[in-house]
């Protein structure tokens, strides 16, 4: 090979090392579109709307709604709004850290980062008094609850009554992210599949350095649940799983179930759901959804509602 | 447990074939030894691998290959991690003949099979049949030892759609034979 084949490989290399992504306005990448719960944390965020309850509310159930890898409070925006009317219980819509915002500022963000956010919104609440608080956790949220149950966030706390998750993702559908630390540095970054309306609440482009951030949490998470996790006393999980899913391989169900025990040595719930949409109970903005899709969510979020007042 | 025994079988079979090796031509190898593999940021998978090259088919370039490997003895020895085997035939081609150090190619073809133990997840695939090629190099001692690493891509590996979850498309093997026939 010539000096002037290598001097073009070179090249090739770090033009790709320094690509960036032409963002458009539209996207939730940009700097005009942000997550709606920057501007209104108290519409998304309970102990905000509320930071001095009365004892009545404060024994209330609150569900922490945790959205998933790229995504925003979007997700669950259609849990609210399924609990629309109800005074018996509140829902607090977490968006990650480093989420909702820039592209810049999603790129630099670490799964701690992420993370941060649902401690700081779970340590509010007891803060301000709520002591009946439970996890809702889609996808990359799912994994995050779990590493904060692994590394023992919750001792000394009043822990969660209740910990529900959606499509967590353990294993990855797309076995390319494993070798991310290989080709991530000549990718930069990565482009979703989202439709137009989709890109206003999902990161369009995906840095590789966040890609690689979701491999560190999710093998992470793996290897506690190979090592065996305890739920707090007094604290179940209950995993809804679809059984087809693009994005968070139903593997990870298997996985979860034979990692995580009760506080009393049982096993936890899992349901295999006859879905094949990554976050079965999203269906805004998608489109081809049939009234399975819409029963799944509904009969999910009742579920979960049902088993949280309890 | 079934697969234990099937490794104590072909073991029981290496051993009495080395019994027997001067029923072999000279030019006929008989390699056996331990396989440890892992899958790119995923599970270790070891177990073990024999290897043979006839004196009529391009002796000492050809090797065919039968190699069992499990999770059992790797990652999930003593952990949640979900119990896997493979069962693997492989035609090897090493080039360099004479030389210590040898490039191969080689070509896997067998069954996968993981146990969720569960009925619940029986709604999930956990089988597939596997075809895997492999690049990699060969060292061969003065010794009958010879120690051969190599990247490998299993091409029908899970997607979340189809296909087992734990089955990995990358891997990255070792195997470190002992020649029991024709040393």
């Amino acid at each position: 090979m010539t000096k002037l084949h290598y001097l073009f490989f070179l090249v090739l290399l770090l033009s790709a090392c320094d690509s960036t992504p032409n963002i458009s306005d539209e996207f939730v990448d940009g700097d005009i579109v942000f997550d709606a719960s920057i501007a209104h944390p108290e519409n998304y965020l309970q102990s905000i709307a509320n930071p001095n309850p009365t004892e009545q509310d404060a024994a209330k159930p609150v569900f922490i709604a945790i959205h998933g890898y790229s995504a925003s409070t979007f997700e669950w925006d259609e849990f609210r709004a399924f609990s629309s009317g109800r005074t018996d219980y509140f829902i607090s819509q977490v968006l990650l850290g480093g989420h909702g915002m820039t592209y810049d500022d999603f790129k630099q963000a670490s799964w701690k980062t992420w993370q941060g956010l649902i401690k700081a919104e779970y340590d509010r609440l007891l803060a301000a008094g709520y002591a009946n608080i439970n996890f809702v956790g889609s996808s990359t949220g799912g994994a995050l609850l779990i590493e904060l149950l692994a590394s023992g966030y919750f001792d000394n706390k009043i822990a969660p009554r209740h910990v529900f998750l959606v499509d967590p993702i353990i294993i990855p559908s797309s076995k390319m992210l494993s070798i991310m630390p290989i080709v991530g540095p000549v990718l930069g970054y990565a482009v979703s599949d989202n439709t137009t309306a989709e890109d206003r609440y999902w990161y369009h482009f995906r840095p590789q350095e966040t890609l690689r951030e979701l491999l560190d949490v999710t093998v992470r998470v793996r290897k506690q649940l190979e090592d065996g996790i305890t739920l707090p006393a007094g604290t179940t999980m209950k995993v809804y799983k679809s059984i087809k899913d693009p994005t968070a391989d139903p593997v990870s169900a298997v996985l979860i179930y034979k990692g995580i025990k009760t506080s009393a040595g049982r096993t936890i719930d899992v349901e295999m759901v006859d879905s094949d949409l990554h976050v079965f109970t999203r269906l805004a903005l998608r489109s081809g959804t049939d009234q399975g899709d819409v029963a799944n969510q509904l009969r999910t979020f009742s579920d979960i509602v049902s088993r949280g007042l309890n | 447990m079934n697969h234990l025994k099937r490794c104590f079988a072909v073991l029981v079979v290496c051993l009495l074939a080395y019994q027997t090796s001067e029923s072999f031509a000279q030019e006929s190898t008989l390699d056996v030894g331990l396989r440890i593999q892992k899958s790119a940021s995923f599970y270790f998978e070891n177990g073990v691998s024999v290897l043979y090259s006839d004196k009529r088919f391009f002796t000492d370039s050809l090797f065919l290959g039968f190699h069992f490997v499990s999770s059992r003895f790797g990652s999930a020895l003593n952990s949640n991690a979900i119990n896997q085997d493979t069962i693997l035939f492989s035609a090897a081609w090493y080039w360099r003949k004479t030389k210590s150090i040898r490039p191969f190619g080689q070509l896997n073809t067998g069954y996968f099979r993981a146990d969720y133990e569960e009925a619940v997840f029986d709604v999930l695939p956990n089988s597939a049949l596997i075809i895997s090629p492999e690049l990699g190099i060969g060292y061969e001692s003065k010794i009958p030892l010879k120690i051969a690493v190599s990247v490998g891509y299993n091409l029908t590996s899970g997607n979340g759609e189809s296909g087992p979850g734990t089955l990995y498309p990358i891997f990255m093997q070792m195997t470190a034979t002992w020649r029991v026939i024709n040393p």
